[in-house]
């Protein structure tokens, strides 16, 4: 292992070193899939037992986060608990409703996935200091996922199954700067396109056609996914509610800004629905 | 190969690895989470010389690479070098002392990361656009040189049963001769 001798100071190594780095960006760039292999295999072997790290030091982190965010915590508990008591009057009044949509979605013709299948992954690689828009989960091709398809909480909408390896998948997550949506706004029916302007921002919505200055788009509303022929996600995902309406007059466009409902930033299980625009959704 | 001397090292960088990605997310300071690998590879570099900090440093930016969804290749690149430009400090026979082995990873870890940002987004990596550099840099260096004593302690029970000879967790330059 003379290569080791802590003496030599070869700056042949240093030039290898980076060859061998320029050669890696280079073939990660073209999609090199034995590269892709390799990094299955790694990820196969440590996903595990990153995962079991974080089991057995979830105490001591919780602790840590109670210390750091007590005063966010209690204002949160308390804030939980109003909200559980609207969601138990909501949820009866939705069971009505829910009905009522498969009916008017049938009517349409329009797929309503409320019954679809769902595979429910647990995050196991949460956004380091520099990958703010992408989790990676422990499902992967071998449950059944594929690109593209929805994943959930059950606030709303995250982002999309991104890449699939046999046994994990990134998720992209959908604040991403230019990651693109079909909504449709709650009460007025409006539908337009959604896009992410970066971690910690809402959505930006551009309604150019049929725009005015009275709109009837108010700042709350509800905003769920389009599901319009063709769009990447299916009907009626919650992804967010209206936090700001401007009418520009000299390009005539509305633009309004849309909160996800969602905690992007503290994922832990997310729901898969088993679904693709063209239908392929099981192995 | 030593077996012991390989084992040593494949068990402290899945030890930091495992840290870097199960625990560290969760212990934030102030939004950011340690920055623990890229401390490590200086670490190897302070202890074990130019040739094993570049290596160990490269092969270990490879492997955290593989984690992340950023290029294959750039922390490779940035871990390998750092590795490099330490183990010329260890060669410059810097006196260790807790607080130079300090100083020398937090304002390693600093250029580090600033290197890993500038070539990022040179690669366009838009992700990188978005996140408050300064406040990860300024405070990833900060938590790197607090832990930089269990970091060279690591380094030096990592190298020191290497096929060379070196023995002692902090006299293994002085071993060589150095």
């Amino acid at each position: 292992m003379a290569v080791l001798d802590p003496r030599r100071r070869r700056r042949s190594t240093l030039i290898l070193l980076l060859l061998t780095s320029i050669t890696l960006l280079s073939l990660d760039y073209q999609g090199f899939a034995p590269l892709s292999a390799v990094q299955s295999g790694v990820r196969s072997l440590v996903d595990p037992l990153a995962g079991g790290a974080d089991s057995v030091t979830s105490p001591f982190t919780n602790a840590w986060k109670s210390f750091t965010d007590f005063d966010d915590m209690e204002a949160e508990n308390q804030r939980m608990r109003e909200e559980i008591a609207e969601l138990r009057a909501m949820s009866i009044q939705s069971s009505a409703a829910e009905e009522a949509l498969r009916d008017l979605l049938d009517e349409i013709d329009i797929d309503y996935v409320g019954g679809a299948d769902t595979v429910i992954g647990q995050v196991i690689e949460r956004p380091g200091n520099f990958q703010s828009y992408s989790v990676e989960i422990d499902r992967g091709s071998n449950d059944g996922l594929r690109e593209g398809m929805p994943v959930v909480t059950s606030a709303g909408l995250v982002g999309r199954v991104a890449s699939v390896q046999d046994d994990f998948a990134e998720v992209r997550l959908l604040h991403q700067d230019g990651f693109l949506l079909g909504i449709r706004v709650i009460g007025t029916g409006d539908i337009a396109l959604a896009e992410g302007q970066g971690l910690g921002r809402d959505l930006e919505v551009t309604v150019a056609e049929g725009a005015s200055e009275n709109t009837d788009i108010e700042v709350g509303a509800p905003v769920v996914t389009s599901g319009i022929q063709g769009s990447s996600y299916p009907p009626d995902l919650a992804v967010g509610i209206i936090s700001d309406v401007s009418f520009d007059s000299a390009s005539l466009e509305l633009k309004a800004r849309v909160k996800p409902v969602a905690d992007l930033g503290n994922l832990r299980f997310v729901t898969v629905i088993l679904w693709t625009v063209d239908g392929e959704s099981t192995p | 190969m030593n077996g012991g001397w390989a084992l040593r090292v494949v068990s402290v960088a899945v030890l930091v690895l495992v840290v870097h990605l199960g625990i560290a997310p969760d212990l934030r300071f102030a939004g950011v989470a340690a920055e623990l690998p890229i401390g490590l590879a200086l670490a190897a570099g302070l202890t074990g010389g130019v040739e094993r900090g570049a290596i160990f440093g490269f092969v270990f930016g490879f492997v955290v690479d593989l984690f992340l969804f950023t290029p294959i290749g750039l922390s490779a690149l940035i871990f390998g070098v750092g590795g490099w430009i330490a183990g010329h400090v260890f060669m410059d026979r810097l006196e260790e002392s807790p607080l130079l082995s300090a100083v020398a990873i937090g304002a390693g870890t600093a250029i580090g990361l600033l290197a890993f940002v500038v070539l990022g987004l040179a690669l366009g990596e838009a992700s990188l656009r978005e996140a408050p550099i300064g406040r990860i840099i300024v405070i990833s260096s900060f938590i790197n040189a607090i832990v930089a004593f269990a970091l060279m302690w690591l380094a030096h029970w990592m190298w020191a049963v290497d096929p060379l000879g070196g023995r002692g967790r902090l006299g293994a330059g002085r071993n060589f001769g150095l």
